[in-house]
C-alpha cells in the first residue's frame, strides 16, 4: 500500500499540540486539580456544563482545564465526549416544583408566598476587586473551615424542617389564582422535541426551543435579548420577573423491576419565570402572560433571557424572524466553529472568485453588461440587489 | 426520615426505589468494600454494564405543563444476578467500580445475602448523612432570607 | 446514631478483604476504552446511515439528520467527518484532501483522527482509496463504481442568497419553485456580462432538486455529471446530508445561450507537471502562485501532479521538498 506520510502539516500540528500541554502544564504553580475549579471557579464549571450539555462537573471542569479556561472550547469538549455515549434512558418527567431552592428571589412582589432567599450571590455586593494580601486571605480561609462546634442546633429550626421554605409555591400558581394570567395549559402533552436526534426547524414546537435555549451560548441569548429591546428587531418588552431561583433539581428514572421512580442523584439548574404585559391587538390585554427559562448550573443571566425570549416567540407566532434566530443563531459551538473556520485554507475557492473578477473585466463581458443594461461593467447598480450566493 | 435502625427486619424499612436512591448516593468506597466482602459467598451473573451513558432528564415547565428535555446527565449503569435476584443500579458520574458494587449490594438484600443488614445499614446512614448535610445546608441559607414585618 | 465514618470503621467494612474477591470486582470493570471504533456510538453511526440511504433515493435532497458534535469545530469538517466514521468499515482505505492537498493542515488533522478512531489504513493515492473525504475539491483522478467522495459542506443551501426563511425555502424546494434563482442568474448576467457565481455552482440534480456544490470549483462540476462514483454531502453545523448517486444527471444552472464557464486562465500551466500547456494535453485546476510582475501556477492536486511528474505514484515527502508542502520553496525548477 502506498501510504506515504504527509508530513510537513502533521509535524507541525504535533508540535502546536506539544506546545500547548507544556505550557499549560509546566510552570511555577501548583498542579490544577478539577476540585479547585469545581469549588472555587464554580460558576465556569457551571457554564460548560450547561453549554456543553451534560450534567458532569468533573468532566466539565477537566474539559475547562484542558482548554485553558476556554468555556467554548471545554464545551466542545463535553459535546463531543457525548457523541460517544449510549443514551440509557430518558427520565421520568420533573415536577419542577420538586426545585430545591438554593436561592430564590420573586421581583414582581414585595412580600410573596415563601421566602425572598438570596441565597450564594454577588448580586449586592460592590464591584470592587478585593485587595486582601494573599497570605491574610488564605489565613482568614483556614480559619473559616467548618468545625463541629458550629454544628449546634439548627439555627432556625422552625423553618430548616419546613419543606414550603425549601420548595416555596411559585409565583405562576398565584397569579394564576387572581385570575391575572391567560390560561396557557397545553391538554395535548405533546411529546418533547429531542433537538439532539432531530435538528430543529422554524415551526418546531415550544419544547425544541426551550431545549435549544438550554444549552445556548450565554452571551447569545443575552446579546439576541438586547437586540431586541435597544437594537432594530425591537420584539421584546421590559419585563417583570416573577421567579428567579437556583436549586436542587432530582433526577428520577424508572426502577427497572417495579417501574416507579427513583431518584438517582440531583442536578443544580437555575429557573426565571418573566411576565410579559400583553398588549397586541389579538391578545387578551386584561392578563399577564409567562416565559419560562431553565438551565443546569448557577446561570441566571442565560434563564432570564431564555425566559424573556421563550414567551417572545410565542407572542411572535412565527410572523418575524426571531423563532428561526433563536433556534438557529444561539448554539456555541456552530457560531464559534463556523467563525474560526475562516482560519481554513481558501484558496481554491479564492483562486475561483478571483477568475470571475477577471473575467468581469473582459471586452466582451463589459460590451454585454453595456448593451443590456447601459453600464459599464464595474458600475454599481442600486436597483438590482443580486446577493452572492456562494462563498 | 427513618430514624430507627434497630427495629427486627431493618430490610423492610426500605422500598427497592429507596434503596436503589440511597445506593446511588452511597460513597463509592463504602460500596465497593462492602461488595468485595459479598463476593466471598456467591457467584455473580453481570447482565449489563457496569457502562457510562447518559439520561435526558425530561422536565414538565410550570407554564404550559409541556414536558421538554433540559439536558444530559452523565449516569453509569449496572445490573447483576446473584443467588437469584436481581441488582441494579444507576448513579450519576462514571464510577464504574462504584456502580458495580451498588448493583452487587441490591442483589444482596433482595437475596437476603449475609450481608443484607449491613447494606441496609449503609443506606440508612447514607440517608442521615444526606439529611445532616442538607441541615448545614439550610443554616448557611437561612440568614440570607430578607425579612419583613410579617402582616396578620 | 451510626454516621457513614462509623460503619466504614465496622468489621463489615473490612478495607482489606482477601484478593479473591478484589480481583473479581475490579476484573469486571477493567479495560474500558471510552474511545470505540469510528468515535461515534453505534445509534448514531446508524442515524447517519440512515440519512445517507434517504439522501441517495433522493438526490440532491437536503436530509435532515441529527448531527452530532464532533471532535472538530463546527465548520472544520465535522459533517463530512460523520458521514466517513458512519460508513467506514475496518477494510476501508481513506484518503483525506483539503483544497486537493493532502499534506494541509486541516487534511493532515483529519486523517490523524480518522486513522486514531478507526485503525483504518490512510493513503494519499486517489486510485488506492475506497473513501476520499474532501473539502473544497474533487480529485482529478477519475474515481471509479467502488469509491465513495465524502464532501465537507459548510453552507448546504442553495437558495440562502435570495432567500432567508427557512419556511419559505423549504416551500420552494418543494414545489421545484426555482424562478427567483433564475432571476437572479438573469440579473447577474445582464449586470456584469457574466455569471459571476464562484465555487459552490448552483446544480440541478436529477432534474429535480437545485444543490449548492458545496465550495467545488466550477472546474469540478462535470465530474459529478453522470458520475460512476457515489458523491455524499455532509454539512454537520446546519445537519444535513445529501447525495448525488452514480449516473445521476448534474447540470450547472445556466442559460442556453450562455455556455457553462469553468475556471481557465490564459497561458497559465502547472510550473512542476506542465498540465495545462499545450505541449501537455490535459489540464488541471491550477492556483496561482502570486507574484506582481510574473506569477506561476501549480496543480492544487498534489497527488495527481505527483504522480505525473514521476509517471506514477511519487512519496509525498518529495512534494514538500519541492516545494509544495508547508513551506514555499523557490528551488523547484522541476518542469516538465
Amino acid at each position: 500500500m502506498g501510504y506515504v506520510a504527509a508530513k510537513g502539516g502533521l509535524e507541525a500540528i504535533r508540535a502546536a499540540e506539544e506546545l500547548v500541554r507544556r505550557r499549560r502544564n509546566s510552570g511555577t504553580s501548583p498542579w490544577l486539580e478539577t476540585s479547585q475549579l469545581t469549588e472555587r471557579l464554580r460558576l465556569a464549571v457551571d457554564r460548560v456544563i450547561g453549554e456543553g450539555g451534560l450534567w458532569a462537573p468533573d468532566l466539565a471542569a477537566r474539559a475547562f482545564r484542558q482548554a485553558e479556561g476556554d468555556v467554548i472550547e471545554a464545551s466542545h469538549l463535553v459535546r463531543s465526549y457525548r457523541s460517544t455515549l449510549p443514551r440509557l434512558a430518558y427520565s421520568e418527567p420533573v415536577d419542577m416544583d420538586h426545585l430545591e431552592v438554593l436561592r430564590r428571589i420573586v421581583p414582581a412582589y414585595r412580600n410573596p408566598p415563601g421566602p425572598q432567599l438570596l441565597g450564594r450571590t454577588l448580586d449586592y455586593t460592590g464591584r470592587l476587586i478585593d485587595f486582601t494580601p494573599d497570605d491574610v486571605a488564605q489565613a482568614a480561609a483556614n480559619c473559616e473551615a467548618p468545625t463541629e462546634a458550629e454544628e449546634g442546633p439548627a439555627a432556625d429550626a422552625d423553618t430548616a424542617s419546613d419543606d414550603a421554605a425549601r420548595r416555596p409555591g411559585r409565583l405562576y400558581r398565584m397569579l394564576r389564582d387572581l385570575d391575572l394570567v391567560v390560561d396557557r395549559t397545553n391538554p395535548d402533552d405533546p411529546e418533547p422535541y429531542d433537538i439532539t436526534r432531530q435538528p430543529a426547524r422554524p415551526g418546531a414546537p415550544r419544547s425544541a426551543r426551550l431545549s435549544t435555549m438550554a444549552r445556548a451560548e450565554t452571551g447569545a441569548l443575552v446579546q439576541l435579548w438586547y437586540r431586541n429591546i435597544l437594537g432594530p428587531d425591537n420584539h421584546l418588552h421590559e419585563i417583570t420577573l416573577g421567579e428567579v431561583r437556583h436549586g436542587h433539581l432530582p433526577v428520577p428514572v424508572a426502577h427497572p423491576r417495579t417501574g416507579r421512580p427513583v431518584a438517582i442523584g440531583r442536578v443544580r439548574v437555575t429557573e426565571v419565570e418573566a411576565i410579559e404585559d400583553l398588549d397586541g391587538i389579538d391578545e387578551d390585554g386584561s392578563r399577564f402572560d409567562v416565559g419560562y427559562g431553565l438551565c443546569f448550573g448557577h446561570n441566571e443571566r442565560k434563564a432570564i433571557a431564555m425566559a424573556n425570549l421563550d414567551i417572545s416567540v410565542h407572542r411572535d407566532r412565527g410572523r418575524s424572524a426571531l423563532e428561526q434566530s433563536v433556534l438557529q443563531t444561539t448554539d456555541g459551538l456552530d457560531a464559534s466553529g463556523f467563525l474560526e473556520h475562516l482560519k481554513l485554507p481558501h484558496y481554491v475557492t479564492f483562486r475561483s472568485m478571483v477568475e470571475r473578477k477577471m473575467a468581469r473585466r473582459s471586452d466582451e463581458a463589459r460590451g454585454r453588461a453595456q448593451a443590456v443594461h447601459g453600464l459599464g461593467g464595474d458600475e454599481p447598480d442600486p436597483e438590482l440587489n443580486n446577493e452572492e450566493l456562494c462563498r | 426520615m427513618s430514624e430507627s435502625t434497630s427495629a427486627g427486619s431493618p430490610t423492610a424499612e426500605l422500598s427497592p426505589e429507596r434503596r436503589a436512591e440511597l445506593l446511588a448516593l452511597a460513597p463509592a468506597d463504602a460500596l465497593v468494600a462492602l461488595a468485595e466482602q459479598c463476593l466471598l459467598d456467591d457467584d455473580l451473573v453481570v447482565i449489563a454494564g457496569p457502562e457510562v451513558g447518559m439520561v435526558m432528564l425530561t422536565v414538565r415547565e410550570p407554564i404550559a405543563l409541556e414536558r421538554f428535555h433540559l439536558g444530559e446527565v452523565l449516569v453509569t449503569r449496572a445490573e447483576v444476578e446473584r443467588a437469584g435476584a436481581r441488582g441494579w443500579c444507576m448513579r450519576l458520574g462514571d464510577d464504574r467500580l462504584a456502580t458495580l458494587a451498588a448493583a452487587v449490594l441490591d442483589a444482596e438484600v433482595g437475596a437476603r445475602g449475609g450481608q443484607a443488614d449491613a447494606v441496609v445499614a449503609l443506606c440508612l446512614a447514607t440517608e442521615r448523612d444526606h439529611d445532616a448535610e442538607a441541615e448545614r445546608e439550610w443554616r448557611d441559607l437561612a440568614p440570607t432570607e430578607v425579612r419583613f414585618d410579617e402582616l396578620d | 446514631m451510626t454516621t457513614l465514618a462509623d460503619l466504614i470503621d465496622d468489621p463489615a467494612f473490612d478495607r482489606e478483604p482477601p484478593p479473591d474477591a478484589l480481583s473479581r470486582l475490579h476484573g469486571l470493570v477493567e479495560d474500558h476504552d471510552p474511545y470505540e471504533f469510528g468515535f461515534l456510538d453505534e445509534y448514531s453511526k446508524r442515524e447517519v446511515r440512515r440519512a445517507v440511504l434517504t439522501a441517495v433515493a433522493v438526490p440532491g435532497y437536503q436530509v435532515p439528520f441529527g448531527s452530532r458534535e464532533m471532535p472538530v469545530a463546527r465548520g472544520w469538517g465535522s459533517g463530512g467527518l460523520q458521514i466517513t466514521l458512519g460508513i467506514v468499515g475496518t477494510d476501508d482505505v481513506v484518503k483525506v484532501i483539503d483544497q486537493g492537498e493532502d499534506a494541509g493542515v486541516n487534511a493532515a488533522n483529519l486523517r490523524r483522527l480518522i486513522q486514531d478512531v478507526t485503525d483504518v489504513e490512510v493513503t494519499t493515492d486517489a486510485r488506492e482509496a475506497t473513501i476520499v473525504q474532501t473539502r473544497h475539491r474533487v480529485p482529478e483522478e477519475p474515481l471509479g463504481p467502488d469509491q465513495t467522495l465524502v464532501l465537507q459542506v459548510p453552507v448546504p443551501e442553495p437558495l440562502r442568497g435570495i432567500e432567508k426563511d427557512q419556511r419559505e425555502l423549504r416551500r420552494m424546494h418543494g414545489e421545484a419553485d426555482y424562478a427567483r434563482m433564475w432571476v437572479s442568474l438573469y440579473e447577474d448576467y445582464v449586470r456584469n456580462g457574466v455569471i459571476t457565481r464562484t465555487t459552490g455552482y448552483p446544480c440541478m440534480i436529477g432534474g429535480r432538486y437545485v444543490m449548492a456544490t458545496t465550495p467545488i470549483p466550477r472546474w469540478d462540476i462535470p465530474k459529478l455529471h453522470q458520475a460512476r462514483f457515489l458523491s455524499l454531502f455532509g454539512a454537520g453545523r446546519e445537519k444535513r446530508i445529501y447525495a448525488v448517486p452514480p449516473h445521476t444527471d448534474v447540470e450547472p444552472l445556466t442559460f442556453d445561450d450562455v455556455p457553462f464557464e469553468v475556471e481557465r486562465t490564459e497561458g497559465a500551466f502547472c510550473a512542476l507537471c506542465g498540465a495545462g500547456s499545450p505541449a501537455s494535453g490535459v489540464e488541471s485546476f491550477l492556483i496561482e502562485v502570486p507574484s506582481a510582475d510574473h506569477s506561476r501556477w501549480v496543480c492544487s492536486d498534489t497527488d495527481w501532479c505527483s504522480r505525473r511528474r514521476g509517471g506514477e505514484a511519487v512519496t509525498h515527502t518529495d512534494l514538500v521538498e519541492a516545494g509544495m508542502g508547508d513551506e514555499p520553496d523557490d528551488e523547484s525548477e522541476d518542469e516538465a
